[in-house]
C-alpha cells in the first residue's frame, strides 16, 4: 500500500465510521468490477494542488450512507442518496488531502459532481469492505503546479 | 476523555440560526442536531452558498451562524471576512468544515470564530454550539 | 447473567440489564469493548444500566435468539423500553455511555467489537433521536468501571487511572 492510499484509507474510514455510521473493515485485494460499485461522485480540487477525488460504492453501501447519516428509513432516504454520497466524498477529500499534500496547504474544493472521470494510470486508490459492501477512493493529482 | 454536556443554553432566548453549507444533507443533519440538543431556536434561515448566506445575515437577526468553508460563488471564508471581525452584536459563529488543514483552522481562529471538523458526532457539534453560546464576548 | 446484589450495589454483569425506580445503586465492572449505557430520568427518577458485549443480533441469528441483552440492536431498546414502563419520558432521558475500547492493534481486535458496539449505538440513538449527555469511550485495552446512583442520577466512572463523576 502506497502512502497516499494509506491516507484515503485512513480518511474514508473516519468519514464512513463518523459521517455513514458504518463499520469499516479490510482493504480488499482484487478490486471489484465497475459494474459492482455503480453509485460514484468525484470532487474536483484546485489550489495548492489540482486533482480530483472519486468515491465508487455498491448499491447497499450508497442506500445505507443517506439512510445512517439522516436517520431515515428505507425509501424515505431515497431523495438523498446522492446528496449523502457527495458530502461523504467530500468529508473523505478534505481529510485525506493535508495528509498528502501536507498541512498547510489551502486548498479549493469545488461541490461534489456525480459520476467520475476516467481512470489514469498514476492515480493512488483504495478499496475497502463497508459493512456487507464495498467502497473504492481514487485520488487523481494533477502535476505540481510551479511557485 | 470524559465529555460531558449540560445544556445552559435552555434558558437563554431563541436563537435564530443561519445554516450555510452547499451540502443539502448536511444542513439537514445541522439543524437535526440543534433540534435534539434542547437548544431554543426561533427562525432557521438556511443558505446554500456564501452570497446567499451574506444576504440572510443582512436581513434577518442572526444569532448563530454555522458556516462551511467550500461553497459555490462565495466561500465561507470570503462571506466572514466580509462581514468584519466578530462584535457583541453581531452573530457567533462556528466554521464547520471537512477541510483538515492546520492553515485552514489557523485562518478561522485568527478570524475569532469556532471551528469545527468534519465528520463530527451530533454530541461535538451541540458542544461546539454550546461553547459558542457561553463565551464571553471578549473571548470571540 | 442476571444482575447480582452485593453490598447494597446491584452488580450489571456481562449481557445484563437493571430498570429500577427504587433509589439504589447500578454498577458495571470492567467493561473493555463492551458498552456500559446508563440513562435516567430525573423527574420519574426512573433509570437503568445495560452492559452489552456484542454490536449486532443479526450476525449471528441463531446464537442471538432469546438473548436480547447481549447485542447493541436489541439490548437497547429493551433498556429505554423498560425505562417507559416505569414512567420515564424519551425527552427527559439523559443517556451517559462508557466502553468500547480496542482490544488492542488490528492483529489483536481484528473484529474491532468496541468500535462496532459504539457505531451501532450512535446509529441507534441518532435515529431515535437521541443525544448522548456523557460519554468516555474508545481507547485501547481501557478498563473501564461504569456506575449509576438511581437516588441522584450521578453516573460515576472509574478507571485503573481516575475515578470521578461522568
Amino acid at each position: 500500500m502506497t502512502d497516499n492510499s494509506i491516507a484515503l484509507r485512513v480518511a474514508a474510514t473516519l468519514a464512513f465510521e463518523e459521517l455513514g455510521l458504518l463499520s469499516v473493515g479490510s482493504a480488499v485485494e482484487t478490486p471489484s468490477g465497475v459494474d459492482a460499485l455503480p453509485a460514484a461522485v468525484s470532487v474536483a480540487f484546485d489550489g495548492a494542488h489540482a486533482g480530483c477525488l472519486t468515491l465508487r460504492v455498491s448499491d447497499d453501501v450508497f442506500r445505507a450512507i443517506a439512510e445512517n447519516m439522516l436517520g431515515l428509513d428505507g425509501e424515505e432516504a431515497e431523495p438523498w442518496r446522492w446528496d449523502a454520497l457527495g458530502e461523504m466524498a467530500n468529508v473523505i477529500c478534505g481529510n485525506a488531502l493535508p495528509y498528502i499534500l501536507g498541512p498547510s496547504a489551502c486548498l479549493t474544493l469545488a461541490p461534489p459532481a456525480r459520476g467520475a472521470p476516467p481512470e489514469t494510470r498514476g492515480a493512488s486508490h483504495i478499496e475497502l469492505e463497508v459493512v456487507t459492501g464495498r467502497a473504492r477512493i481514487l485520488l487523481d493529482l494533477a502535476e505540481r503546479r510551479r511557485q | 476523555m470524559i465529555d460531558r454536556s449540560d445544556a445552559p443554553a435552555a434558558a437563554q432566548a431563541p436563537l435564530t440560526v443561519l445554516v450555510a453549507d452547499d451540502s443539502r444533507v448536511m444542513r439537514a443533519m445541522i439543524i437535526r442536531t440543534l433540534r435534539l440538543a434542547g437548544i431554543p431556536l426561533g427562525a432557521v434561515h438556511e443558505a446554500a452558498d456564501g452570497e446567499a448566506g451574506l444576504g440572510i445575515l443582512a436581513s434577518e437577526p442572526v444569532t448563530l451562524a454555522l458556516v462551511d468553508i467550500n461553497m459555490p460563488r462565495l466561500s465561507g471564508l470570503d462571506m466572514l471576512a466580509r462581514l468584519g471581525r466578530p462584535t457583541a452584536r453581531g452573530p457567533r459563529v462556528i466554521v464547520v468544515s471537512s477541510d483538515g488543514s492546520d492553515a485552514r483552522a489557523a485562518q478561522v481562529m485568527e478570524m475569532g470564530h469556532g471551528f469545527l471538523h468534519k465528520p463530527f458526532a451530533p454530541e461535538d457539534l451541540r458542544d461546539a454550539v454550546l461553547r459558542a453560546l457561553d463565551a464571553p464576548d471578549h473571548d470571540r | 447473567m442476571p444482575a447480582t446484589r452485593t453490598n447494597g450495589e446491584r452488580i450489571v454483569g456481562v449481557g445484563a440489564m437493571c430498570v429500577s425506580n427504587t433509589g439504589e445503586r447500578l454498577v458495571a465492572h470492567a467493561l473493555g469493548s463492551c458498552l456500559g449505557v446508563a440513562v435516567f430520568d430525573p423527574v420519574a427518577r426512573v433509570g437503568g444500566l445495560l452492559h452489552v458485549p456484542l454490536p449486532a443480533s443479526t450476525d449471528d441469528r441463531e446464537r442471538s435468539r432469546g438473548r436480547p441483552l447481549e447485542y447493541v440492536d436489541t439490548g437497547v431498546p429493551a433498556l429505554f423500553r423498560d425505562c417507559y414502563r416505569l414512567g420515564a419520558s424519551k425527552a427527559r432521558l439523559r443517556v451517559a455511555v462508557a466502553g468500547g475500547a480496542s482490544a488492542g492493534d488490528a492483529t489483536a481486535d481484528g473484529f474491532q467489537i468496541g468500535k462496532r458496539n459504539l457505531i451501532m449505538l450512535r446509529k441507534l440513538l441518532w435515529k431515535n433521536g437521541i443525544l448522548i449527555h456523557a460519554h468516555d469511550v474508545g481507547g485501547t485495552r481501557v478498563w473501564r468501571t461504569l456506575s449509576l446512583d438511581l437516588a441522584t442520577g450521578r453516573v460515576w466512572l472509574r478507571t485503573p487511572d481516575r475515578e470521578g463523576e461522568l
